[in-house]
């Protein structure tokens, strides 16, 4: 009787203690973005997206714990044929040599409102660890019942710490920004 | 990348050293001023290379280097020694530039097939291109060479990489120089031996405009094959076959490009 209280009082005490799991979102592509801009001729942003990429993601309560992303590099559309052609090729992505970008987080830590998160991107066959500002955009039901996660990523990188240098900085800029919008379901 | 002031340096120097080196006539001088200018004019284009290349198209200034000294042991070395380096080189480039793509693109099967058959392909061209450049004289052969190198530089810029055509346009400024060297020698032939550069710049850059760029098989097989033009220049002497033969190199390089814009 003794044994069978003293260990209800002290799963009172632990219980709170074990953290909670992780959860695992596969991201809803439908629902989801990766858009970049670059400066063209030191002028105007130049801005374009790629369309085919997968990714999940995993969340402990409200806060992310762990990203992983593969984008496809032939998919980057920038509206422009010819341009999409030319990055593509052997002057840029090198799309056929380099076919995928991936990024694996390493480390999260929340930095005010909201997340830095730290991983290795690997982009024109080159592998440099990065640090996106993540910024948990909402968490609630789907439309079919299930749990759903969004979050905004923004990451800032050189093109040229990649090997990706044609044309840098004058005729296309150097600083590439990344924006990553992603919803996921459980 | 260098700055373009740098690289239209670089071209002009290219074009200077083949010039200056193949006004002689000597072979083993041309080789080397024709690999010495393909070299810094790549690297003036390119940037200085990454051993072992990070990326297919660094391939195209190892294999002008390559050649470089292929040219020079040729001047020197017995036949049968030239066609077997020649045959190892030829192998070595094509599998060098195909090499990335396995097996993401190509399986092992499909890459040993591919890398045989267009070795084999390329070997049989670099004959073709001896054979017929001992019998065409002076000038003719190195304007053929140069109308070729254009309208190469030309099907990479159509094929997507402004990079790949800067480095045609390093082939081509060599050539010009070559041409300049060769005007004055009416007599003089040449074969393929101190193009070996040239040869196998061309054959790394119709490999990557193809594999790696959007150039056309039908284009690269139209270049390849552009040289057979240049045997209406053997027809006879005198300006009227050569004039016919610039005509034939003409169409087909103009339908290699046609193929390559649309």
């Amino acid at each position: 009787m003794i044994a069978r209280a003293l260990t209800a009082a002290l799963s009172f005490l632990v219980v709170p203690l074990v953290a909670k799991e992780a959860d695992t979102y596969k991201v809803d592509t439908v629902h989801s973005s990766i858009v970049f801009r670059v400066k063209h001729m030191n002028t105007s942003y130049a801005w374009g997206r790629f369309n085919d990429f997968t990714g999940t993601f995993a969340m402990e309560g409200d806060t992310p714990s762990a990203f992983d992303f593969t984008v496809k590099a032939a998919s980057v559309d920038t509206a422009n044929e010819k341009r999409d052609t030319h990055l593509k090729g052997a002057d840029f992505f090198n799309a056929r040599q380099f076919p995928t970008m991936t990024f694996k987080s390493k480390d999260v830590r929340k930095a005010g409102n909201a997340y830095d998160v730290t991983g290795d991107l690997t982009l024109h066959g080159v592998t440099k660890s990065v640090t996106a500002k993540v910024e948990v955009t909402g968490t609630g039901k789907g439309p079919t019942g299930g749990t759903i996660a969004g979050f905004e990523a923004t990451l800032e990188i050189k093109r040229t710490d990649f090997g990706m240098s044609y044309g840098a900085p004058n005729m296309l800029g150097d600083d590439v920004r990344i924006i990553v919008s992603v919803e996921g379901g459980k | 990348m260098f700055p373009t002031s740098f690289f239209v340096l670089g071209l002009s120097l290219s074009a200077l050293l083949a010039w200056a080196f193949s006004w002689g006539g000597h072979r083993t001088l041309t080789a080397l001023g024709v690999g010495a200018g393909c070299a810094i004019g790549l690297i003036a284009a390119g940037g200085w290379l990454g051993l072992p290349p990070s990326e297919a198209w660094g391939v195209v200034s190892i294999a002008a280097i390559a050649g470089a000294v292929l040219g020079l042991i040729e001047g020197v070395a017995p036949v049968v020694v030239t066609w077997g380096l020649r045959f190892l080189v030829v192998q070595a480039v094509v599998g060098l530039v195909l090499r990335p793509l396995t097996p993401d693109t190509f399986s092992i099967d499909t890459a040993a097939l591919r890398w045989s058959g267009l070795s084999a392909a390329a070997f049989l061209v670099w004959w073709h291109l001896d054979r017929l450049g001992e019998r065409l004289q002076g000038a003719a052969w190195p304007i053929a060479w140069w109308m070729i190198g254009v309208g190469t530089a030309v099907v990479l810029v159509m094929g997507g990489s402004l990079r790949l055509g800067q480095l045609g346009m390093v082939t081509a400024s060599v050539l010009t120089g070559l041409v300049l060297g060769s005007l004055p020698k009416r007599n003089r032939t040449m074969g393929a031996g101190p193009l070996a550069s040239i040869v196998l710049s061309w054959l790394g850059l119709l490999l990557n405009g193809t594999f790696y760029n959007e150039v056309p098989e039908a284009s690269v097989a139209l270049l390849a094959c552009a040289p057979c033009a240049c045997w209406v220049g053997c027809l006879g002497q005198g300006w009227k076959p050569k004039l016919a033969m610039t005509a034939a190199l003409t169409v087909v390089i103009g339908a290699a490009i046609v193929f390559a814009a649309i």
